[in-house]
């Protein structure tokens, strides 16, 4: 899928999750919030009409570690879609929060 | 049919999920809304209850004995999916039609996807190794009153004006049942021309029009494609988002909590436990966690020792399994008919 004008991060970014608040969407699973990833692929704003009201921030998907989101040795791969808005830059939440997590060096 | 146990399952599963996660919340949004009132509801019960009568004792000719387990599963899955044509009229199709603000978003918030106090809880049957026909009992109680549950609110809706049957038939049968055979169609072009491929994981909304397949109104369809380093798997955590539309209901292990956590956490031996599929160590397992927003299809690879298949003939070798990446497609020695 093409990535989209006017969006905010770009495919091979590190991004961190935020944690559902007012502020960000629902649809983010538990397990992800607060975790690191990379950015693979920008949808631009999904219309979805007959499933939410108005027209949600832009969506990416995010590819996180298995080993990483659940602290075991697994060598598989995990892709979850969050939208914009529940998305910061990695690099300035990971130094204020001293997150356990290693930051992925790929961006 | 062989395995009873096998079938008693997927019939609960699939009815709990039915009942708790579509129609209750269904309804309790219409009642939030004052669409229906509880008054509606219950002035409805006793002239349903009589024309059911009615029907029941016509039925009564042919009655199946109580220790015909097969005839009994097949008669509970025949109203299942009776049950389920009803419950999907009552979606929103009819209300986009008639202005009810009936959204897919709140049907999750009402069954508390996003907040454990709203949870609806589903029963659990069977629990404590009662025995097959005690299951089966109250399999068939259960159906029967979520039944008259779903008769209750259909006609209640229909005395309101809200819900017309004449038009709920009509969406209902134009919608035409979207099935697997959608997803053979768009696999064995995908693997038979290279061009359609490449516009197919592009962007599949548009490409599988090209095959006179409408993708359905949700969100955004994806395509993955595996190969010889990547293996890909859906799962949706949060409920269970499925490309319905394109094709058809998700299996009834697609919507279970024992799929869910477990193949996020440990793909690999998850895939190997639950479905006896063994992903080559090559290869790295890339889970994909879906939302309503983009809904998955997964692009398997094509069989070895197919080179002089058809297009049709390489349909019949894809299952709706290989579609969400938890088996292969089928080998053309191993095929069904």
């Amino acid at each position: 899928m093409i990535p989209k004008k006017g969006m905010k991060f770009k495919i091979g970014d590190s991004v961190v999750v935020r944690p559902n608040d007012a502020k960000g969407s629902e649809r983010i699973p538990k397990y992800i919030q607060g975790r690191v990833g990379r950015v693979i692929q920008c949808y631009g704003r999904v219309q979805n009409p007959l499933d939410h009201r108005g027209v949600y921030s832009p969506l990416y998907s995010i590819e996180f570690k298995v080993s990483e989101l659940f602290d075991n040795n697994s060598k598989e791969l995990l892709t979850a879609d969050v939208h914009e808005d529940s998305l910061e830059a990695a690099a300035g939440v990971a130094t204020k929060k001293k997150s356990k997590k290693k930051k992925r060096g790929s961006s | 049919m062989h395995d009873y146990e096998a079938h008693a399952r997927a019939l609960d599963a699939d009815l709990e999920y039915y009942y708790t996660k579509r129609l209750m919340p269904l309804v309790l949004q219409l009642l939030r809304r004052r669409y229906i009132d509880l008054y509606d509801l219950t002035d409805k019960v006793s002239k349903k209850e009589e024309q059911r009568e009615d029907e029941e004792r016509k039925k009564k000719t042919t009655t199946i004995s109580p220790s015909d387990f097969e005839a009994r599963l097949r008669s509970l899955e025949d109203q299942l999916d009776e049950f389920v044509k009803g419950v999907s009229r009552l979606g929103p199709g009819w209300a986009a039609f008639r202005n009810v603000n009936i959204l897919t978003n709140d049907t999750r918030k009402e069954r508390g996807d996003y907040d454990p106090f709203f949870h609806v809880t589903q029963k659990k049957r069977g629990e404590g190794g009662s025995d097959l026909r005690t299951r089966i009992d109250e399999i068939e109680r259960d159906l029967n009153n979520y039944r008259r549950i779903l008769d209750t609110v259909t006609l209640a809706l229909e005395s309101k004006g809200l819900l017309d049957p004449k038009v709920s038939e009509r969406l209902h049968n134009a919608a035409k049942y979207p099935s697997l055979l959608n997803g053979s169609k768009i696999v064995a072009r995908a693997w038979t021309d290279p061009a359609f491929k490449e516009r197919l994981l592009a962007n599949a909304r548009e490409a599988v029009r090209e095959l006179g397949i409408p993708p359905g109104r949700l969100g955004q369809l994806h395509v993955v494609e595996n190969n010889d380093s990547i293996h890909n798997v859906i799962v949706c955590t949060l409920c269970s988002c499925y490309p319905y539309d394109l094709l058809g209901n998700a299996p009834w292990w697609y919507k279970q909590d024992r799929y869910k956590t477990r193949i996020i956490a440990d793909p690999r031996n998850t895939l190997e436990k639950m479905f006896k599929f063994r992903v080559s160590p090559k290869k790295k397992i890339l889970v994909h966690d879906s939302t309503s927003d983009v809904r998955y299809m997964v692009l398997p690879e094509r069989p070895k020792g197919t080179s002089k298949l058809s297009e049709e003939e390489l349909g019949k070798l894809v299952t709706r399994e290989c579609l969400i990446g938890v088996g292969e497609p089928l080998s053309p020695s191993s095929k069904k008919n």
